[in-house]
């Protein structure tokens, strides 16, 4: 058995009730120390890409990710400001490698086509032999190639959420 | 068992009411988890075809089966690679790591892939419960989505969080 401290949570021997101030603030402590022991919520800045064209410009609206050990919980919301390539897949990248290369699910996500106001949501994948990007399946392939094949634009937006195991 | 190497310093005084705040509780048991349990660990997947629940699908050796308990919440990634089929018809049934608590439990996304092993293909998908239409109250396993005979190269995506009745 180790011997030095690993975590201390703050958590007073004085707080009695519930009603009282410090109980609540007390509680409010403990719950911080161990959210920040087990894994805060971070803002997160996800590459998004279509074929060819990588990094594509977009508007990041609070994606976060958090890690607790090796799991990893994401949030993705994006709004595409600059152009892909039409006919390719889309992608997003990973807030951390994955322990695991594709085909493999990861979560799911949504992507609504600012021109036409559709929405298309579908299973996110890991694709085959990547670890470190995620796409959105379709019935035949992944969106952007499939279903629908135009180029990102300006006006559109993709979501996601999802959790894996990390390298 | 996790092996002990550090600990954590946490102090909860007599009067603390747990009861009154399920935050702190659940905070607390993820910060414990994270330090001394939850480890994603391999899973030994079981894919059954036909009526009995006895004929199974012979899986790839290049299949993915994870599971991370914590608790009473299981986290389940995996991708399950056909490399021989039974020849029977009807969905295939796959079982759980750990059952489910209820037969209405949403459990989280399948899908359900035909004829190719690296690519959505014959691709579909859905969020799935437990119980199969032999055994509706079976909380031990799923229906497939597609009632097809399953080949090589066919292929089963899992990404489930949900609440098992085993603690």
């Amino acid at each position: 058995m180790a011997t030095t401290p690993f975590l201390v949570l703050r958590y007073p021997v004085d707080a009695t009730t519930v009603a009282s101030k410090d109980f609540d603030d007390s509680v409010a402590d403990l719950a911080n120390d161990i959210d920040a022991f087990a894994g805060v919520w971070t803002s997160w800045t996800p590459t998004i890409a279509q074929g060819a064209t990588g990094n594509i410009a977009k508007t990041n609206n609070n994606s976060r990710s958090r890690l607790i050990g090796k799991w990893c919980e994401f949030e993705l919301r994006v709004a595409i400001t600059g152009t892909g390539t039409a006919s390719a897949a889309m992608s997003f990248s990973l807030p951390h490698t994955s322990k695991w290369s594709g085909p493999l699910p990861c979560g799911s996500g949504m992507f609504f086509d600012g021109s036409t106001s559709n929405r298309y949501s579908g299973p996110l994948l890991t694709p085959s032999g990547s670890s470190t990007i995620a796409m959105i399946a379709m019935g035949v392939g992944y969106l952007g190639a499939v279903t629908f094949t135009g180029a990102l634009a300006t006006t559109d937006v993709i979501t996601a959420d999802g959790f894996f195991e990390v390298l | 068992m996790a092996k002990l190497t550090q600990y954590a310093d946490i102090i909860v005084p007599e009067s603390f009411d747990i009861a009154d705040e399920p935050r702190a509780l659940r905070n607390m048991a993820l910060g414990i988890d994270a330090a001394w349990g939850g480890e994603w660990q391999d899973f030994t997947p079981l894919v059954s075809q036909g009526a009995t629940d006895t004929v199974y699908l012979t899986l790839s050796a290049s299949s993915v089966a994870r599971v991370k308990k914590i608790g009473a919440t299981v986290y389940v990634v995996a991708y399950l690679l056909v490399a021989a089929g039974t020849g029977n018809t009807g969905a295939p049934t796959i079982f759980l790591p750990y059952p489910a608590f209820s037969v209405h439990e949403p459990l989280g996304h399948l899908i359900d892939n035909r004829g190719s092993a690296t690519a959505p293909s014959v691709c579909q998908y859905g969020v799935v419960s437990a119980g199969t239409a032999s055994q509706p109250t079976a909380t031990d396993r799923l229906a497939a989505i597609q009632t097809n005979s399953r080949a090589a190269n066919d292929w089963f995506g899992l990404h489930f969080c949900y609440e098992t009745g085993v603690v």
